[in-house]
């Protein structure tokens, strides 16, 4: 399904031509469900389009200070404290919660899954293929010995230092992934989030816990690595 | 076009002394009737934020035009908001009824009928990918606006091969809980 996903993307962006277009739309015309993926998608599209170009963030900070400070004009301080109690009493549960179930967890160390250059069954680039289906298998000497080879052919592609820095993460190597994550931490790669976790992860191991917090400091508290970084941190604390 | 056209102005600006004057002349009417209807005070502040978001989201629409009064307008969309997030948290006793609680008396009631329920599917579609990883929709973003996926991938330090396979991944993602969340369906 997922390859028929990534078909249809391709159909809504006009990527498809010749033989596979002809043969796409050929099955269109005999197959509902195609038919209802393909208007699906192409709504969502629609929708992403109109909304992405539509700048909506600086509104909603001037809504939530004008909001702010309506309410605190026209509010009692005994309904502000009414108001907090139940958000202080949340966050003291979680906080007993997550002291009970997180610690000594393995999972701060566990990898990401390298991710595959295959579109639609074409490879493309063989080595890093094979990189792949051995970081995936947890070979990690093997990964990092074909990325290594990567790396050293195309120095500026930020992907293969970010997963051979992995490799070393893997293979307990922490100097080796510091030397390797830092620059990737502090640049404007689509790693640099994940970077400063696993170097923030390096930096602990080493039992440089400050180091460790200032990159844990770059992390949003959203999403898998926002939630790993705070395990990370209580884990320190 | 109406005279109250000014506030839809305020917002798609970002005015914030205009916005002011909105809470000023409107905030406690909204309140009030969200607490008429089973809310509390801060229910209604939530929803009259969530509210002006959507009316900005509306105004950018070419074909919306302020054919009634700021506050008509503004009740209805607060309204209607908040008759779905009573059903979201299947408190079923509204004091007023459904349809009291939804009718305006305005001939432009299907039009913005219309464009709410396509302004909350949109919601929806991005709350879902506000909720993906951080990588996931800086590329689908930055892909929908930049256009020159070849660059893209440069000033990411990726290859053209990752980005693609990256973001065919990320939008397979976004449109299988798209899916999964039957918004489409269950928005009437």
């Amino acid at each position: 399904m997922e390859n028929h996903s990534e078909k249809i993307q391709d159909y809504i962006e006009g990527l498809l031509a010749g033989e596979e277009l002809l043969s796409f739309e050929a099955q269109l015309v005999v197959d509902k469900e195609l038919r209802n993926m393909v208007a699906l998608q192409r709504e969502v599209y629609d929708i992403l389009n109109r909304r992405v170009h539509v700048e909506d963030e600086p509104l909603k900070m001037t809504l939530a200070e004008v909001n702010r400070r309506y309410r605190s004009s026209s509010s009692s301080p005994k309904s502000a404290v009414k108001r907090w109690l139940p958000v202080v009493v949340a966050a003291c549960l979680l906080l007993v919660g997550s002291l009970f179930f997180f610690q000594g967890s393995n999972e701060l160390y566990e990898l990401p899954m390298m991710r595959s250059e295959i579109v639609r069954g074409k490879m493309e680039n063989t080595s890093y293929e094979n990189a792949v289906q051995a970081f995936n298998a947890g070979r990690y000497k093997e990964a990092g010995d074909i990325l290594s080879v990567l790396l050293e052919s195309d120095p500026e592609q930020v992907q293969y230092q970010y997963y051979l820095a992995l490799t070393y993460i893997g293979s307990k190597q922490w100097v080796k992934a510091i030397d390797l994550l830092a620059p990737i931490a502090n640049g404007p790669s689509v790693f640099s989030i994940d970077s400063n976790y696993y170097l923030a992860l390096a930096y602990y191991t080493k039992g440089d816990k400050d180091n460790a917090k200032m990159c844990l400091n770059k992390i949003p508290a959203e999403g898998e690595i926002g939630d790993k970084a705070a395990k990370l941190r209580e884990k320190m604390d | 076009m109406h005279i109250d056209q000014i506030y839809i102005q305020y917002l798609k600006e970002n005015d914030s002394r205009g916005i002011q004057l909105i809470y000023n002349k409107y905030a406690k009417q909204i309140v009030i009737l969200i607490k008429q209807n089973n809310g509390s005070e801060d229910d209604g502040y939530d929803i009259l934020q969530e509210s002006l978001m959507d009316i900005y989201h509306m105004a950018h629409r070419r074909d919306f035009v302020l054919t009634t009064s700021f506050i008509s307008f503004l009740s209805l969309v607060c309204r209607r908001k908040w008759l779905n997030a009573l059903k979201k948290k299947q408190r079923e006793q509204v004091t007023n009824g459904e349809d009291e609680l939804l009718y305006v008396e305005d001939e432009s009631y299907d039009e913005w009928e219309q464009m709410l329920l396509q302004v909350e599917r949109e919601n929806h579609v991005m709350k879902i990918l506000g909720a993906m990883g951080q990588s996931c929709q800086d590329i689908i973003r930055r892909c929908l606006v930049e256009k020159q996926q070849e660059k893209i991938a440069e000033s990411l330090g990726i290859t053209y091969a990752y980005l693609r396979k990256k973001k065919s991944e990320c939008m397979s993602t976004l449109i299988k809980r798209v899916k999964e969340s039957n918004i489409f369906k269950s928005l009437k």
